[in-house]
């Protein structure tokens, strides 16, 4: 009887606080109440594939540009190609990342690292999608490239006050790098625990004659592993300069008259032996109408290296 | 709380439903008598030949072929597009479009009855609205006591979204508090600027231009916006002015398109107090850091911001900013003196399509005290259950273009110290909050 008199009581006390909630929590509309709240965990999350557009390009054949975003604080994750990073159609298997590190970014550019690699799915093939696998810590994204929302359009043509891709050449008369897929250069051979140089040329592109800016504008380097061995992550002397620095250490203005070609070095260490792909990305976000999260502009280019014991 | 009272609560809100279906309605309405009227307050003024709405209702004949979306889109409160909660927080507020629950069941009735016309002879006389291109606050205000325009830049057809951001010379000689500013894009480009941000660019003692206050703000859908009584929002002399536009391509190219920005001055009949005045400024307020939020394919997500100031602030405006994964989003404040949350405005189903500054009434602007915190809440959806989602198969971010996310709000701020904030309490009648004596809450 007691333990029946307790019980009715404290069903009427869960009923009153419920009458009372009820009407506090209805001021948050039906809709709204299942909502996780963003945070970022340090490590064991997800990386998330991702897809920032596609280009149609003049003769058919449309580029897809991929993305990825790490979502944990602090875990550099290594996902190597096959069952749990892969593409489809499988023809344009193989340019993907397997290295994905965290970043940290200012306002609106966030957590994503964009604008990685791209794939052109010839004219003969319209309409297909390009459908990029990851899978990592439980979790699993397919991520289609499609060209059917005019929202993920994008194009290589100048930007509001004219700046166009930056150019990257292996060799001054090679062939030249200028957007998202960018060309692969000749295989390089290193020891592990032994620096190699890795270079490049990189040229400013831009059609300003019209706007009230220089001509031309200092370009920012970044080398980033790309792909290879688990854990592995290599040393770049000076992996990333902006623009700016290098105009500095140059003693000259990030905006200039003179556009030659600037030859660009590392001094790369790999802590082990494996094939490894090294990413060059080549911006001019000194330009005042290019910025990272306005998807311009950069041009990637990719040297594959092989690392002896 | 006692059980008497208690029990005196629960018959009121049981009172609030059947009060609200006691609201009488016109008998029978009618298009001539009634409806007529509705629209032309509510929905005319962007549906009419060469306004943006996309079928002109100017007369009975355009109104009832489009009569049953006409019934579900007010019913559901997603036309006239003022995405605003009427049911909860501050509702004094000035341009305020939501229309009047009785007009919302006036025009329902109408329909369900079949849409009768009625008799023309109580049509009400045509109405006049300033077209595309023309200063909205203007019909208040009168033109503009001094411009500043963009540089011309051609606006392609297509493609990506496009940033243009020149600097040009504001003009300005004197310094003076603004009364009312607005921004207005081109009639040719309407539909492709999304966004026009403007701020002054001056120059300090050494010489050097520097970023300073924010002069406006616009997105697609906003009209101008009212500085309220006893705060100054400062135009600077010899200043320049920073765009930066946002145009999105819609299909139309716009040879040297401009956006201008108006500002309107206090006259002499404002008996404006300039050294009295408080100072105002309009800023971006993030939610979660700004960029470090993700929602997966098919996902949803929250993302919440905290802000404090250390003085005494009233809030002006406030003006949710997210795109197409945004649905809603909700500003409270949290007094740790009193242990209260307040929630201050909502807008739980928010459409990227209008971005409306919330501007609160004269004497609603929600007073804060110093060291409260104003907490600001978003939520995204990105699943197809969201109709303006463009791809529910990706991944989102934040960032820039129009299928990236944000995640932040701008709000007026005028900025009190304590004599100020008991001053304004005083105007109200109310008394600053008690605190609480002990415990938790």
């Amino acid at each position: 009887m007691i333990k029946y008199k307790y019980l009715t009581a404290r069903a009427l006390a869960v009923l009153l606080v419920g009458l009372i909630a009820a009407p506090l929590y209805a001021q948050l509309p039906a809709h709204l109440r299942d909502y996780p709240l963003a945070q970022r965990r340090t490590s064991g999350d997800v990386i998330a594939p991702m897809f920032n557009g596609w280009i149609a390009n003049e003769d058919g054949s449309v580029t897809m540009v991929f993305a990825f975003a790490n979502t944990n604080s602090e875990e550099i994750v290594d996902i190597p190609l096959g069952e749990n990073n892969y593409i489809e159609p499988a023809q344009f298997d193989g340019v993907q990342p397997t290295h994905f590190p965290t970043y940290t970014r200012f306002g609106f550019t966030g957590v994503q690292e964009r604008g990685v690699f791209a794939a052109t799915v010839p004219a003969d093939m319209a309409g297909t999608e390009v459908v990029w696998t990851l899978k990592h810590a439980g979790h699993s994204y397919s991520i289609p490239g499609r060209a059917t929302s005019t929202a993920y359009e994008m194009s290589s043509t100048p930007r509001a006050e004219g700046s166009l891709n930056p150019a990257i050449r292996f060799g001054l008369n090679g062939p030249e790098s200028s957007g998202r897929e960018g060309a692969m250069g000749s295989r390089v051979t290193a020891s592990a625990g032994t620096p190699v140089t890795l270079s490049a040329y990189i040229q400013d592109r831009g059609e300003r004659d019209q706007y009230e800016v220089g001509p031309f504008y200092a370009l920012g380097t970044e080398w980033i592993k790309h792909q290879g061995p688990v854990g592995a992550v290599p040393d770049f002397e000076q992996a990333s300069i902006t623009g700016r620095q290098r105009a500095r250490a140059a003693g000259e203005d990030a905006a200039s008259d003179s556009n030659a070609w600037t030859e660009v070095t590392t001094q790369a260490t790999f802590p082990e032996p494996g094939d490894y792909v090294v990413r060059l990305r080549v911006d001019n976000f000194t330009a005042p109408d290019s910025q990272f999260d306005n998807q311009c502009c950069w041009s990637n280019a990719y040297v594959p290296v092989t690392v002896t014991p | 709380m006692k059980i008497p009272s208690l029990i005196g609560l629960f018959s009121a809100i049981a009172l609030v439903p059947a009060l609200a279906g006691a609201q009488e309605l016109s008998a029978d309405p009618t298009y001539s008598r009634e409806v007529s009227r509705i629209i032309q307050d509510n929905c005319q003024i962007c549906h009419q030949p060469g306004q943006i709405g996309p079928m002109s209702l100017t007369s009975y004949e355009e109104v009832r072929p489009w009569a049953p979306l006409i019934r579900q889109r007010v019913l559901e409160r997603e036309m006239p597009p003022y995405q605003y909660d009427h049911d909860i927080g501050i509702q004094e507020l000035k341009g305020d479009w939501r229309m009047d629950q009785e007009d919302i069941d006036t025009v329902v009735a109408w329909v369900d009855a079949g849409a009768p016309l009625g008799n023309r002879e109580e049509l009400p006389p045509p109405r006049q609205y300033p077209p595309i291109g023309e200063w909205r606050l203007a019909a208040e205000l009168g033109p503009p006591d001094h411009t500043i325009q963009s540089s011309p830049w051609d606006v392609p057809a297509n493609g990506q979204d496009m940033w243009w951001e020149p600097e040009v010379e504001s003009n300005i000689t004197e310094s003076r508090c603004i009364k009312a500013i607005e921004t207005l894009p081109s009639r040719a480009a309407h539909g492709s600027t999304h966004h026009a941000n403007s701020h002054f660019v001056t120059q300090n003692e050494n010489g050097d231009w520097f970023p300073s206050g924010r002069l406006s703000e616009f997105a697609y859908g906003k009209l101008g916006e009212y500085v309220p009584d006893g705060a100054c929002r400062t135009a600077p002399a010899n200043s320049k002015v920073g765009w930066s536009i946002h145009y999105y391509p819609d299909g139309t190219a716009v040879p040297n398109d401009q956006v201008t920005v108006g500002i309107w001055y206090h006259d002499e009949e404002d008996n404006f107090d300039e050294e009295a005045a408080y100072t105002q400024d309009l800023t971006l307020y993030f939610l979660d850091g700004g960029g470090d939020f993700l929602i997966p394919p098919h996902g949803k997500l929250m993302t919440q911001g905290f802000h404090s100031f250390d003085h005494p602030v009233r809030l002006d405006s406030w003006q949710p900013h997210l795109h197409l994964r945004g649905v809603a989003m909700t500003m409270e404040y949290f007094d740790p003196a009193t242990g209260r949350k307040t929630v201050l405005s909502q807008a739980s189903n928010w459409n990227a399509g209008y971005n409306h500054s919330h501007t609160y009434e004269e004497g609603y602007g929600p007073l804060i005290p110093a060291n409260a915190t104003i907490i600001l809440t978003a939520w995204f959806d990105n699943s197809a259950d969201n109709p303006r989602n463009p791809d529910p198969d990706q991944w989102v971010g934040a960032g820039q273009r129009t299928t990236d996310e944000m995640s932040h709000a701008w709000i007026a701020v005028t900025h009190l110290d304590e004599e100020g904030y008991d001053a304004l309490l005083e105007e109200r009648g109310e008394s600053r909050p008690v605190a609480r004596r002990r415990g938790p809450f």
